[in-house]
């Protein structure tokens, strides 16, 4: 029964199988207009994700790279093509629809951790939660930001924090709501490299005991190797697709 | 580069600046209306009292006093004022007025405004009536109508517009009606009436020296009142010169505020810059170059702020006539006072500098690391905050100095602005400390959330609810305090307490009026005696004695004349404090009297056993001080000083006074009507028709203060918005974040709705407390009334308050909501 009022989103067994498609992109375009002229950041991106699957998206700066992570999770809605996530084909979703859609099966990672500067860091985790009109959500939370190691510092306030410690508060947050999806828009981009390297081991620890779908844009390449899979786009186009037999 | 660098922040910084704006040109415009006001009293000193001496009794002058007065030379018009009961035939109704049988020459100087303009010259010569023009418009009189007083029936001739001596608020209380002396039935004037007998006197010729000394002259020889033309203009300097503090006070308050907005701006301005500062540090800006750059910005902000203060001053004080001349019987004229624009533009500047101090010195602070390090600690509070405090303290008092020109004034008004807008930011503060601890316990999320955002960062939360409760707080202080009055006269009316008085009855008309008062079933509560005398020696030694000693002052209270009655026993209203009441004369050498205490002990200074005697119309009554009585004061009824016992003055020349009640207060022109008709010298009083001159007279003065306070509303509301404004955007991402978490738009409408719930909440509250404690305060030593709250208008203020906070809120994100989120979360906090 829905109690919180809001649109509910029908979930999928959280035992998922690689073989079902979490997330379908097809001949995604999305152009800006800039002052007097149009400008195109991504053009003509097709691609699939299975439940479970971990891809990295790479490319230089401007290639397009947050734009196709936001038009993925619905953020955005394209000028062409479509999006299918968890097979619900988001342009023709509402924007209420696509907000609870993202409540129910996405997770979120920021490169600026993105916390909540009021709310402590146990009542940060909570936020998706509490959204979503969970019971329980306090103890997960709690399970969460031990299982990041945090536990002890659940009643500091974001400020109080170190950035590894406030991403590691993101990464429990991500995953207070067992997601189907999780998004992750540079994870280790503010951190230096000890810190970021246990980041990536949690978000990949994490995301295999979840098994969730992962989609982490990326310059770093060592985390970029420790997907199953990078899309590599250049001036708005997938230019190369590989997999990654290691990860 | 300071132009340069504000790029991006200088529509916020507008908002800010418009309020600091408003303060100032509410200063400009008091400063300036102020010196039109006083230039105006100076040239029209002799106007304003209408001569150059005015001599004044309460009595018929003497023969020997027309004659000292006469020797004095110039001209000389005399002038009669006298409550007494009007009839006006055509409408069938009565009001009491104040009656002014007036001579030919009236005012020596100046001039009466009628409404038909030429009435003024010719009622005099007709004779006909000048009516006060409320009263007029009131009753529906018109010229050519009827007003009977006494038993001569006159023509209204025209309107009384403004006169000399006559104030708008005087107006109302006591409407005067002008008729001519040849006019006057001399019946209304019979021995025990109260009258003002007036002299006027014209000395073209004389000096302010001379005026001063004839005064002392004549008030040495005759026992007589006399007032200079210069004390008239003096008393008129004090009245504006209070007029300008308590205004001064509000656009002090409203200058604080805006200078609280403008330090709030550049707080936020200067924090959203620092890393640009670190960057300008690290290419090798020095610390003091930097702060320059922001020191400018300040300086242009306070440059703007001073500039448009001035001009809205202008238009401001374009207004101010139609709320003064309410109130002043004199026109203001508008003179655009240069030195009170020059001090505005300085005020405005330096009010700005001053509350930019502390934002200031961290442009100072700031680390070069800042610009290679993305989390940063924040700057470390120092005891540099403290100076500044005391720099801002000791910077208002010197701003309030140079407005009021009294050291004392200045301090007063810093002290209650720091006390009031203390108190506020500590209750706002405790609120809000109070209200994030009980958080943790809220299961509710959005209202958890809601709660947790008043501690956002860069917020303003703390500058928000001072505005908003410097705003509850005048409005609740406002509405508080005429209640409270409202409430203690209405109270008056109790229910077995006398609600109609009636006086001046002679003894022969006491049947009379009581078979009336029976007639109409109304019960004859109170019927009191009242007996003219002086005081002509206290002991052994004389009044006139007394007068001559060049070293006794404060004699008022032995050359004064008294009405005192007599009576055997003590009323309700009284209870005696100490030594014994005597209710009847044995027949011994001294007669006891009774005195109110405070009268006795601060007026005669008198004790127990002390010898007064009495002058009653020239027999000498040798008496002693038997007791002391307090006297309920507030009490419908006559009250007296001096209480006789009875046995005494029974065969003296005496008038009454009938307390009564109708309750209804429907047949109250009915029996005034029937009163007057057969004793035309009665004046009947009814406590309605006092409230109900209260309650213009109280309509007016809330009208000014309201004028007054609604520039510390528009200050305050001004910087709400640019408080809700500038922390905009750090909502907007929040709100962009959860979005992209999945809330919904319900759900991050209630976390907006109770965020700016409990924003109004506290603040209300926090005012509603202050202004509560005011109130007490007020009642307890400015009023000295009871203290009644009445808790409808405070929830009414509450709402409202809560509305209009929630209103600004929903405004500032309304319809970010339905936009893509993306572009949001891609701009880095």
């Amino acid at each position: 029964m829905n109690t919180t009022g809001q649109k509910e989103v029908k979930r999928v067994p959280k035992q998922k199988q690689m073989s079902e498609s979490i997330l379908r992109v097809e001949r995604l375009t999305k152009t800006y207009r800039s002052g007097s002229r149009d400008l195109t950041v991504l053009k003509d991106v097709t691609f699939d994700l299975k439940s479970g699957e971990t891809c990295a998206v790479l490319g230089p700066s401007g290639s397009g790279k947050t734009t196709l992570l936001g038009l993925c999770a619905g953020l955005d809605i394209p000028s062409e093509g479509r999006v299918l996530l968890r097979g619900r084909d988001l342009n023709k979703s509402s924007e209420s629809e696509r907000t609870a859609l993202r409540r129910s099966s996405v997770g979120f990672v920021f490169q600026t951790f993105r916390l909540l500067a009021t709310l402590t860091a146990l009542e940060n985790v909570m936020v998706p939660a509490e959204l979503s009109g969970r019971r329980g959500a306090r103890t997960q939370a709690r399970e969460l930001l031990r299982q990041v190691g945090l536990d002890g510092r659940e009643h500091h306030y974001p400020t109080q924090l170190s950035g590894g410690e406030q991403q590691r508060v993101g990464l429990a947050r991500a995953f207070i709501n067992s997601p189907d999806i999780l998004f992750a828009d540079e994870p280790t981009g503010n951190l230096d490299a000890a810190t970021g390297d246990r980041i990536k081991e949690l978000l990949f620890e994490l995301n295999k005991n979840a098994g969730t779908a992962l989609i982490v844009v990326t310059h770093d390449l060592s985390l970029a190797a420790s997907c199953a899979r990078a899309l590599h786009l250049h001036g708005g186009r997938i230019v190369k697709d590989t997999a990654n037999s290691a990860a | 580069m300071a132009w340069r660098e504000s790029r991006g922040s200088r529509r916020r910084l507008v908002l800010f600046l418009t309020s600091m704006a408003v303060g100032v040109a509410f200063l400009t415009a008091l400063t300036s209306t102020g010196d039109s006001l006083e230039r105006t009293v100076d040239e029209e000193a002799r106007q304003l009292l209408g001569a150059d001496l005015r001599v004044s009794s309460n009595q018929p002058f003497t023969q020997e006093e027309k004659s000292e007065i006469d020797a004095i030379g110039g001209d000389k018009v005399s002038r009669v004022s006298f409550l007494s009961m009007a009839l006006f035939p055509k409408q069938a109704r009565t009001r009491m007025v104040m009656v002014r049988a007036i001579e030919s020459g009236y005012p020596l100087y100046g001039s009466v405004e009628s409404d038909p303009p030429g009435a003024s010259q010719t009622y005099l010569d007709d004779p006909r009536a000048l009516v006060d023009h409320g009263l007029m418009s009131g009753l529906g009189l018109s010229v050519g109508d009827t007003i009977r007083i006494g038993r001569n029936a006159l023509q209204i001739a025209g309107a009384i517009q403004r006169a000399p001596r006559e104030t708008p608020i005087g107006m109302i209380i006591m409407p005067p009606v002008y008729i001519p002396a040849s006019a006057l039935d001399s019946t209304l004037l019979s021995r025990g009436t109260m009258a003002e007998y007036d002299i006027y006197i014209g000395l073209e010729a004389k000096s302010q020296q001379d005026t001063a000394v004839i005064k002392d002259s004549l008030e040495a020889r005759l026992d007589l009142n006399v007032d200079t033309a210069e004390e008239e203009q003096e008393a008129w300097r004090e009245v504006l010169q209070f007029f300008h503090r308590f205004l001064g006070l509000s656009g002090f308050a409203a200058l604080v505020l805006g200078g609280l907005g403008v330090g709030g701006a550049i707080r936020a301005h200067v924090e959203r810059c620092l890393t640009n500062v670190a960057v300008l540090r690290c290419l090798g800006t020095g610390s003091y170059r930097t702060l320059g750059v922001y020191f400018a910005q300040a300086l242009i902000l306070g440059c703007v702020a001073g500039l448009l203060g001035c001009l809205a001053g202008l238009v401001i004080q374009l207004c101010l006539p139609l709320v003064l001349e309410s109130l002043f019987p004199f026109s203001v004229p508008f003179i655009v006072s240069w030195s009170a624009m020059a001090i505005g533009f300085g005020i405005g500047l330096a009010v700005t500098l001053l509350f930019a101090l502390m934002p200031l010195r961290d442009v100072q602070r700031v680390s070069p690391l800042r610009a290679l390090r993305f989390v940063v600690e924040p700057l470390p509070k120092t005891r540099f905050r403290y100076v500044v405090m005391i720099i801002i303290t000791v910077g208002l008092a010197a701003v309030a100095y140079m407005q009021s020109g009294s050291w004392q004034t200045s301090l007063a008004y810093t002290a209650a602005l720091i006390a009031v807008f203390g108190v506020l930011t500590l209750l706002a503060k405790g609120l809000m400390l109070s209200a994030k601890r009980s958080a943790a316990w809220v299961r509710l999320y959005p209202l958890r959330q809601g709660l947790a955002n008043l501690h956002r960062p860069g917020n303003q939360t703390a500058l928000m609810m001072l505005a908003l409760g410097l705003g509850t707080f005048i409005v609740a202080v406002l509405l508080i305090g005429e209640h409270m009055v409202v409430q203690n006269i209405t109270a008056l009316m109790g229910d077995d307490r006398p609600d109609m008085v009636l006086f001046d009855i002679q003894a022969d008309q006491i049947d009379g009026v009581h078979q009336i008062l029976e007639a109409e079933n109304l019960p004859l509560i109170e019927s009191t005696p009242m007996v003219n005398m002086r005081i002509h020696a206290r002991g052994d030694s004389t009044v006139a004695a007394m007068q001559e000693d060049s070293t006794r002052s404060g004699l008022w209270a032995y050359t004064r004349e008294y009405r005192n009655t007599y009576r055997a026993e003590i009323t309700n209203a009284e209870e005696i404090v100490e030594g014994e009441f005597t209710g009847r004369y044995d027949g011994s050498d001294l007669v006891p009297i009774s005195i109110e205490e405070d009268f006795a002990r601060n007026a005669l200074k008198v004790a127990l056993g002390d010898t007064l005697v009495f002058n009653v119309q020239g027999v000498l009554i040798p008496t002693t001080v038997g007791s002391f009585r307090r006297v309920d004061w507030q009490q419908v009824r006559a009250n007296f000083y001096v209480v006789f016992p009875t046995g005494v003055l029974e065969g003296a020349p005496q008038t009454h006074i009938i307390a009564t009640r109708d309750g209804t207060a429907d047949r109250y022109e009915q029996i005034q009507a029937a009163v007057v008709a057969a004793f035309p010298n009665v004046t009947v009083l009814s406590l309605d028709l006092l409230l109900e001159a209260f309650d213009a007279v109280v309509g007016r003065i809330r009208f000014v203060i309201s004028f007054m306070a609604y520039f510390c509303l528009v200050a305050g509301l001004i910087v709400l918005i640019a408080a809700v404004m500038i922390s905009r955007s750090g909502r907007i991402r929040e709100q962009a974040l959860l979005k992209t978490l999945g809330a919904s738009r319900r759900q991050i409408g209630a976390i907006t709705v109770f965020e700016y719930v409990i924003l109004g909440l506290i603040s209300s509250f926090t005012g509603l407390i202050l202004a509560l404690g005011a109130g007490w305060l007020l009642a307890r030593y400015v009023f000295a009334l009871d203290y009644v709250v009445a808790p409808g208008p405070i929830i009414v203020i509450a709402i409202v308050v809560v509305a209009f906070t929630l209103g600004v809120g929903q405004l500032s994100t309304w319809r970010q909501y339905g936009r893509p989120t993306l572009a949001v979360l891609r701009t880095d906090i």
